[in-house]
């Protein structure tokens, strides 16, 4: 390996290599090399340098109570979530979720008919009316009733 | 004629996961137990502060408990454990800073003022790294965290990150170089 391959290694190399092949290679260019050497001993103190930095040990009464802590947010998140389970969220949200799947059905459309918005049921009426008119008419229907509806 | 069935003795968190897996909430506690202060000093060096790194422990560990059913080999378990803690550590929106939980440790031997000039400045270079080591990009930071204090091989990191080998060789490689160019602009290494 020339220098540049050796350098993009040294890092590796530094903070312990598992490739033994490349531990040799390093090993043996380092011998001859005094840039590569420099580069070398430069991430190594950087690498002691952060390695001695210690993590602040909480204590013995954290890691006493880290269990206990743990099961009671584990039983909080449970309750949650079999809360969600139990038969009375269930159907709740299955009502919902129906009504927001029907209500499109439900609602009344609107039926413009000679110019003029009427309902459904009116709409039916007229149809009838005008289907059987001569028949139905003079029975069923007042003049006053036929004037307000069409 | 009789034929012996010999077993491969299974490792202790492969038994502890069978019991868990069984019903037996108490096998789960001994991996608690087991693999707390690993988790959770993973999580302090990414988050930088004991609260978020407690949360995030215990977080981690719940998603275990919830996910360990679906974990296909289970000797992996440390490996999966550690992706799970990484998640929820890169998870978390707040800088990553090392605060005042990481303190130097040096021990005083010699009463000499030069050994006192060498080790000020032994402190202060430690100082400066820890400095450097905050303003590294998540990933390399993760990377070099795993590296220099799990002392993880890069094909484990890999598997936790989520990476491919060279990924994680290249990231450890550009967090020294930017720590060690970071370091060179104040002190002579």
């Amino acid at each position: 390996m020339n220098c540049k391959e050796i350098r993009n290694n040294l890092a590796e190399y530094a903070s312990g290599t598992e490739n033994n092949v490349l531990a040799s290679e390093v090993a043996a260019h380092l011998k001859n090399c005094k840039e590569c050497t420099k580069e070398y001993n430069e991430i190594l103190a950087v690498l002691k340098a952060a390695g001695s930095l210690k993590a602040e040990d909480p204590g013995d009464a954290f890691w006493s109570g880290y269990l206990p802590a743990f099961r009671k947010k584990m039983e909080r998140k449970i309750g949650f979530f079999e809360f969600l389970s139990t038969p009375v969220p269930v159907v709740a949200l299955s009502l919902i979720a129906v009504a927001l799947l029907v209500s499109p059905v439900l609602i009344n459309t609107e039926i413009h008919k000679k110019g003029k918005v009427v309902s459904a049921e009116q709409a039916a009426l007229l149809l009838e009316i005008e289907q059987h008119y001569d028949e139905y008419a003079a029975i069923l229907y007042d003049e006053e009733t036929l004037k307000s509806i069409r | 004629m009789y034929c012996l069935i010999v077993r491969k003795p299974m490792s202790e968190d492969i038994q502890l996961i069978e019991e868990f897996l069984r019903g037996n909430e108490s096998a789960f506690n001994k991996l608690v137990v087991k693999y707390s202060k690993k988790v959770y000093f993973l999580a302090l060096r990414l988050l930088g502060e004991h609260y978020d790194a407690e949360e995030a422990s215990q977080e981690a560990f719940i998603k275990v408990h919830k996910s360990l059913k679906g974990l296909k080999e289970k000797k992996y378990f440390f490996t999966w454990l550690y992706r799970i803690t990484y998640n929820v550590c890169m998870s978390q929106k707040k800088n990553v800073k090392y605060s005042e939980s990481l303190e130097t440790a040096a021990e005083v031997q010699d009463q000499k003022a030069e050994y006192y000039m060498e080790k000020m400045k032994q402190d202060q270079l430690k100082e400066h790294v820890k400095v450097l080591m905050e303003e590294l990009p998540k990933q390399q930071k993760a990377v070099f965290v795993m590296r220099i204090y799990e002392n993880m091989k890069f094909e484990e990191i890999s598997e936790v990150m989520g990476l491919s080998t060279g990924g994680v060789k290249s990231s450890f490689f550009n967090a020294v170089q930017k720590i060690k160019c970071g370091v060179k602009e104040k002190y002579e290494l």
